[in-house]
């Protein structure tokens, strides 16, 4: 009997200090978050990024950040609310650190669930590297986590110009949703903000790459030597 | 310059596309193909368990190989490929110095405990306590603390497994936690320990490719490694200070690491599934060398995630992070199987030992001695489910969720420290210990732990407290009661 009441009391011990670890108190959340870009341009990539945010704190700015990764410049920052437009000033360190905030003033004040739109240009953000064409997109990211981090909290989709196929790309698969005169469409989901997206890819037909193979033969050799070795061990007695 | 979402808008049907892209791709394939392997590995070792011995120990004469491997691979739990990278996302890289304490404790355990502690092979570690404390009673006080302890750390470990259902496959992580919970229960009651050991050197196997593959991906998407180093100097310019946590609560966390790593049940209970000293020296270095190995690589996979994701709700999630959105889906899946692996290795020796603590150190020591070889060995199998059901069923109804993982971890670590360090040391070392010495220093350590996590300060990690306690209680009470008789201490200070 004593060694149940021990077993009791200390369960009771931990459920009370697991309640003690719960925290509850209000935040400011991204509900989701659809990014646009459009790399048909020669030189610059536009943004569009479509930002459910939910605002439950008094906080009277949204902090946006992104990182520039040695490439492009990022102009023409706007956020569009349903009824005003905020021009916003990004400020940049020597590393390519750019920070900002939107406003949230009287006129575009925002309170539970609410819709905003970022957009800007990207500067320089196509370059040739090898035979290949790289764009490299700094997404600015509004600094509020996610509700839930499950994939389709984020989705990305992509606009390329005709003749182009996709080699390689952070995040990975992209994947081709349709094409029209304006270009290719691909499209790819995450469970949360990415600080870059960055697309390789060939006008000379598709290739295989490096990547590709790995992908491909590392899993073989990995259970293909798991059964080896199970196979030999499970034949010897015992 | 006007708006590009006038150029084209989102497509409607992308919701349709991509249930189907997810049921089809490479991750999940990986996925199932790894958990067949498991569910093979649990029915061919069903096969091979006929004694208690085989179900609790894996028959008492593993290799250095197998030996070594299941040691890694229990330390080297989701709290390293979710907790600790989790950990560094939010602090920094000061967290990382923690892992030189591991040789150190994994040296302590080879050179200083395993000599005497393996001279009687017990089934488990309360079997050992209850030989030498000459009691029964202090024995089933060791199971209890076991009992609740795991009950904590399960629990970590499931809401991990939860948080990867979740970034992966989009499910509730309420249901990628029970998901997880009944194929561990599956292959662990059916196989024991012999299952346990088997799939925990396929999972080290896989641990170790996985991160090998992914590190040097992951930093060639950066540029390199010196263009690794200045984003994220940019990104969070604490990242490489010490500034990220109290220097006081590094150093306790140290110590919780190393004394919790060396008296962890089921660390030590594997000393006893090793055939000889020279096998458990040589299997002890292996596990050195690969936690080590691991432990430095994921250290690199949190610079990534500092880098690419900048606002996760929980650093938690960086490594899924990474698996889901930076490897190529087939590697990707295999890193996320390495992830679900070090989540299930550790998961699944703890049931073992938490099952023997429940049905060995409990049913069949206090209420059912009697019991015959078939119905220990069914009490055997329901003690493993039923302390695998209880942390999802807590879970469930909403308690001990909330914390980072690595920090359930480090109280489950904490409690072990505090209340098993002492009496398993001086068990072994100081012929003087007694019985109530003993007793007094396991619910002192785990009493002065629990205090001190919930009222103490945050700065000093409550194993410090919990450990001195547990010391102090061990020398005054053995001191103050009458010596252990000679049949107690002769099996461990008699050459």
């Amino acid at each position: 009997m004593i060694y149940f009441r021990t077993l009791l009391g200390a369960l009771a011990i931990l459920i009370v200090f697991l309640a003690f670890s719960q925290s509850l108190y209000g935040q400011d959340y991204l509900s989701n978050a659809k990014i646009f870009m459009d790399l048909t341009g020669d030189d610059v990539a536009q943004v569009s990024i479509h930002y459910k945010v939910i605002h439950d704190t008094d906080q009277s700015e949204i902090p946006l950040a992104g990182l520039l990764f040695g490439i492009g410049e990022v102009s023409d920052v706007r956020a569009l609310f349903a009824d005003s437009v905020q021009t916003i000033k990004l400020s940049q360190t020597s590393g390519g650190r750019v920070t900002g905030s939107i406003a949230i003033s009287r006129i575009s004040r925002i309170e539970g669930e609410s819709n905003l739109e970022l957009i800007y240009d990207v500067h320089q953000a196509k370059t040739l590297i090898g035979d290949l064409w790289s764009w490299q997109v700094p997404i600015l990211t509004v600094m509020w986590p996610p509700v839930v981090a499950r994939p389709g909290t984020v989705t990305i989709e992509t606009l390329m110009p005709l003749g182009y196929s996709v080699i390689e790309s952070l995040p990975i698969n992209l994947r081709i949703i349709g094409e029209n005169e304006g270009g290719k469409r691909y499209v790819t989901e995450m469970p949360a903000m990415p600080s870059l997206v960055s697309i390789r890819a060939a006008d000379k037909g598709k290739r295989v790459t490096i990547m590709g193979i790995l992908n491909f033969a590392v899993p073989i050799l990995l259970f293909g030597s798991i059964s080896f070795f199970g196979w030999r061990h499970i034949r010897e007695p015992g | 310059m006007g708006s590009p979402v006038a150029l084209y808008r989102y497509s409607d049907s992308l919701c349709d596309l991509d249930v189907l892209d997810r049921v089809m791709s490479g991750q999940i394939f990986i996925f199932c193909l790894y958990f067949l392997v498991v569910f093979a590995i649990g029915w061919i070792s069903l096969k091979r368990t006929s004694t208690q011995e085989d179900y609790w120990i894996a028959g008492g004469d593993l290799g250095w190989a197998l030996g070594g491997s299941t040691i890694a691979a229990t330390h080297t739990s989701a709290g390293t490929f979710l907790g600790t990278i989790g950990v560094m996302y939010t602090a920094g890289w000061s967290f990382g110095w923690i892992v030189l304490s591991l040789p150190l404790a994994y040296w302590f355990m080879a050179a200083v405990l395993a000599p005497r502690f393996t001279r009687v092979q017990e089934l488990t570690l309360p079997a050992f306590i209850g030989r030498r404390y000459y009691s029964d009673k202090v024995r089933a006080l060791a199971a209890v603390i076991i009992l609740v302890a795991t009950v904590v750390y399960i629990q970590a470990q499931i809401v991990a497994g939860g948080l990867i259902a979740t970034t992966v496959f989009g499910i509730p992580t309420k249901f990628g936690m029970v998901g997880f919970t009944v194929i561990l229960l599956a292959y662990t009651a059916l196989g024991g320990m012999l299952a346990v050991v088997y799939t925990d050197f396929l999972q080290l196997f896989v641990m170790v490719a996985g991160v090998m593959l992914t590190l040097p991906l992951a930093i060639l998407h950066m540029g390199g490694v010196d263009a690794l180093f200045t984003y994220v100097q940019e990104v969070n310019p604490h990242t490489f200070t010490w500034e990220g946590l109290p220097p006081t609560l590094l150093f306790t966390m140290g110590l919780a690491f190393m004394l919790g790593s060396i008296s962890s049940p089921a660390q030590l209970v594997r000393l006893y599934t090793m055939r000889d000293m020279k096998t458990i020296r040589r299997g002890i270095l292996l596990a050195i060398i690969a936690i080590t190995a691991v432990n430095l690589m994921v250290f690199m996979l949190s610079l990534v995630a500092v880098v690419l994701y900048p606002a996760l709700p929980t650093g938690d999630l960086a490594m899924p992070m990474i698996a889901r959105t930076v490897l190529p889906p087939f590697i990707g899946g295999i890193m996320l199987a390495a992830i679900t692996s070090a989540m299930m290795s550790t998961v699944d020796s703890l049931l073992i030992v938490a099952g023997s603590a429940l049905s060995q150190d409990i049913y069949q020591t206090l209420i059912d001695p009697e019991l015959g070889e078939k119905g220990r060995r069914i009490v055997d199998r329901i003690g493993i489910v039923v302390v695998g059901f209880v942390p999802v069923l807590l879970l469930l109804i909403g308690i001990g969720e909330g914390e980072l993982i690595q920090f359930i971890v480090l109280l489950f670590t904490a409690l072990m420290a505090s209340s098993f360090f002492v009496p398993v040391f001086c068990g072994i070392h100081w012929r003087r210990a007694t019985r109530e010495g003993a007793a007094a220093a396991m619910l002192g350590g785990v009493t002065v732990t629990f205090i001190w996590k919930a009222f103490g300060s945050a700065a000093i990690d409550p194993v410090l407290p919990g450990f001195l306690a547990s010391a102090t209680l061990m020398f005054i009470v053995s001191l103050m009661t009458p010596p252990p008789p000679e049949t107690a201490t002769e099996p461990y200070f008699t050459n």
